[in-house]
């Protein structure tokens, strides 16, 4: 069974409401093989994830390539339709059931084409994620377009101020994305996720494919973007450091399921998941002459169309014992507000940073 | 943590920043290429000499009947029996010869009668485009002054028309169905193409065992039996409707698993996606975000199927299964010269066949030449 998420059971410290809750969602793709295209198994890209995201605050999404974090963001806004699970979300313009929430699951393609408003996606790759033969105006204006606004004067001034506002100039209006490089692409990308004044931006690794120095001011504009369109971002990242500025609090996932959930300062310090200890290992220090033992994990990252038995992590684990082989470890709230799938949880001091 | 925001070099102040589209990059590469530029300027003049203007560019008016049945093409003098040069070339006038032994007819010149050939000439009436009246004629005899003068460049069928004029407006048609076709061939095979590659499953089967049905078929007995279809009573204008879309119909299939394995490919691209996520339907995504990224293939494809639909125009007519007189097309003209009768009395009428050739050959430099140019197999 899945923690429920929900009920809020820490302190009284007033936190802000739950934008968005995703509970047991599922995502399974079909390998198909012969000629009469009969299923032989699944890739189980996501499998069983639970996690909130409060309203304005930036949820890290962590975890190695092929752990199912970009399959899991396209399924909360049904770019891929869900196997399972439901996405509840608090919509400014559909009431939701008692909580304020609106399952987006099952939700008809106009109602959700209104949730596409208020929840919108940076992506990760920046040449493919741009029509090449649409102009900058068009591509950032084609969300106001698709819901109803006019391309004229007012719509252009929005789409320079847009422009401007990420850091790029009027006259980029006309160009073509062949023309700009990476970081000013990626611009192009947030201006157009802002262009409908979203709530929720899900970031699916929006600076892996950018030179470091770029990486960090494409952080900082993000940054700043949330504080001033009041935004909550889900942010995607391969590793720990990406998002160590930048989030609240921070999900591990590793082959399609969650490891571990924490407030960022917390996860970074006291991390209670072997997976989470070694990707923190991984992270430069701020002090050059401490040093850390990196913890070099054993193999690849599991197949999610054959993983390990009992928990996936355990043939890579290096506390792994009988009992990881056999049972499957379940998320469960170990300290408040800290989630975390592991047997020997309690037992185990890893060390954080 | 602040970082000075730099994110556009500053651009030299001279130099002018020129959005280079993908289309003007394909004109500045296909300029550069000769062959292909000669190929298109042989096609637009071809088009617009024979779909637009061959009133004016032939002589004489379509239906033009002469007594010189089955003439040889009327040489062009410049110089007379005395030895004279004279600057407009002018005919003489033809005498026709009957020999009752081989009941052959044979036309001399009669170097008494001289009729200068004028440029911009008037002579029978049309309308241009269908609408403009004239009687203006690129060149020719002076019919008033002269009734009994005639100029025959390419000599005349057995109603003693001019096979030249002929020519011309049989291009028309034949050029016309060519264009037709492919313009509805591109619309079906697109349309069912993306279709096919987007939504996948069962419409994607459909469309695949339907297009593989007609592939499966080779062409001209297929044509044949769908244009035996075609009621005998139809007006021929009717009838060539009719081809064109059975042409079309015909070969949509090739170009629409040609669009649907670029779709498969494009439509992975994150854009979608992007698109997605913003609400598009799949209208937009499909023919916004996806057919334009398969423009440059269905270009050169459908600029080197051209010439195969011409010629199954050709074929068929000549077959006497596509269109029939009094409809002229190049395929009727060829089948007026397709006997050994007339391939021994009017050889002429075998002129024809450079003009096809010449067309055929023009497409297939423009193609290449645009294939080289919109660069398909290329990255973007
Ligand atoms: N459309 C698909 N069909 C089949 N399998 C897929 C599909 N998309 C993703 N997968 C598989 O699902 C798993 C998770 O993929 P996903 O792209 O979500 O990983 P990721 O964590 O985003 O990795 P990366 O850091 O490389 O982006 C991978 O094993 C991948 O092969
Ligand atoms: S359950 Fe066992 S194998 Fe899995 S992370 Fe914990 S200790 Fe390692
Ligand atoms: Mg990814």
């Amino acid at each position: 069974m899945a923690p429920d998420m929900q009920t809020q059971t820490t302190e009284a410290k007033a936190k802000p409401r739950n934008l968005l809750e995703v509970k047991g969602l599922k995502k399974y793709f079909p390998i198909q093989k012969g000629l009469l295209r009969k299923t032989v198994g699944y890739v189980k890209a996501v499998d069983d994830v639970n996690f909130f995201v409060r309203e304005g605050e930036t949820l890290g999404l962590v975890g190695e390539s092929g752990c199912g974090k970009s399959t899991a963001g396209r399924s909360i806004i049904r770019l891929y339709e869900p196997t399972a699970g439901d996405v509840l979300f608090r919509s400014r313009h559909l009431g939701g059931e008692g909580n304020g929430l609106i399952n987006l699951m099952g939700l008809p393609p106009d109602k959700m084409k209104t949730i596409r408003k208020e929840i919108s996606m940076v992506f990760q790759d920046p040449i493919n994620s741009l029509n090449p033969r649409m102009t900058v105006s068009d591509i950032v204006g084609e969300p106001m377009f698709i819901h109803g606004q006019r391309m004229g004067p007012e719509t252009e001034a929005v789409i320079v101020n847009l422009l401007e506002r990420v850091g790029l100039r009027p006259d980029h209006l006309r160009r073509y994305p062949h023309e700009f490089s990476g970081g000013q692409r990626q611009r192009i990308g947030i201006a157009r996720a802002l262009s409908l004044n979203p709530q929720l931006v899900i970031c699916d690794e929006p600076v892996s494919a950018l030179d470091v120095s770029i990486q960090a001011q494409t952080l900082n504009l993000l940054q700043d973007l949330q504080q001033d369109f009041n935004l909550s971002y889900i942010f995607v990242a391969h590793d720990l450091s990406v998002v160590q500025h930048i989030s609240d609090r921070v999900a591990v996932m590793y082959v399609g399921k969650v490891a571990e959930i924490a407030d960022a300062e917390e996860l970074y310090s006291a991390p209670l998941h072997p997976y989470t200890e070694a990707l923190l290992s991984a992270v430069p220090k701020a002090d050059p002459l401490y040093k850390s033992d990196r913890i070099v994990m054993q193999g690849d990252v599991a197949d999610p169309s054959n993983p390990p038995s009992g928990c996936y992590f355990h043939p890579r684990c290096r506390y792994a014992q009988e009992v990881c082989k056999l049972k499957n470890p379940e998320l469960r709230e170990l300290k408040p507000d800290h989630f975390v799938a592991c047997h020997r949880a309690e037992e185990l001091k890893l060390e954080g940073i | 943590m602040t970082v000075v925001e730099q994110t556009t070099p500053a651009a030299p102040a001279k130099q002018k920043q020129v959005s280079q589209s993908y289309w003007a990059l394909v004109w500045w590469k296909f300029k550069r290429n000769r062959i292909a530029v000669l190929g298109g300027i042989l096609l637009l003049s071809f088009y617009f000499g024979f779909v637009f203007i061959p009133e004016f560019l032939s002589p004489y008016e379509l239906n033009h009947t002469s007594d010189f049945v089955e003439a040889p093409p009327t040489k062009l003098h410049f110089i007379d029996t005395e030895g004279k040069f004279h600057l407009q070339p002018f005919v003489y006038g033809m005498e026709r010869k009957l020999d009752f032994k081989t009941r052959a007819r044979t036309y001399v010149e009669d170097t008494t009668r001289m009729y200068p050939i004028s440029l911009f000439i008037h002579g029978d009436e049309y309308k241009l485009l269908g609408f403009i009246p004239s009687d203006l004629h690129l060149y020719g005899v002076d019919q008033k002054a002269n009734p009994e003068a005639i100029v025959l460049i390419m000599g005349a069928d057995a109603l003693g028309r001019d096979w030249f004029t002929r020519i011309l407006y049989g291009g028309r048609l034949s050029l016309m169905i060519g264009l037709i076709g492919q313009v509805m061939t591109i619309i079906f095979g697109m349309t069912l193409g993306v279709m096919s590659g987007y939504y996948g499953g069962m419409i994607d089967q459909v469309i695949q065992r339907t297009t593989e049905f007609l592939n499966a078929f080779p062409d001209i007995p297929l044509f044949m039996a769908l244009a035996a279809a075609i009621p005998t009573f139809w007006s021929p204008i009717a009838v060539y409707f009719m081809l064109t879309i059975i042409l079309s119909f015909v070969r949509w299939g090739g170009l629409a698993r040609q669009v649907r394995g670029l779709i498969l490919s494009l439509r992975e691209r994150e854009y979608v996606l992007a698109a997605k996520s913003a609400g598009a339907s799949d209208a937009r995504i499909m023919f916004r975000h996806l057919l334009p990224g398969t423009m440059s293939h269905v270009i050169v494809i459908a600029t080197l199927a051209i010439p195969g639909m011409i010629l199954s125009e050709t074929a068929l007519s000549w077959l006497g299964l596509g269109l029939r007189a009094p409809l002229t097309s190049w395929g009727v003209l060829l089948q007026d010269a397709a006997t050994v009768r007339a391939i021994h009395t009017t050889p002429w009428e075998l002129w024809t066949v450079p003009f096809i050739l010449v067309t055929i050959l023009a497409y297939n430099m423009l193609g290449d030449g645009l294939r080289d140019a919109l660069d398909p197999y290329g990255t973007r």
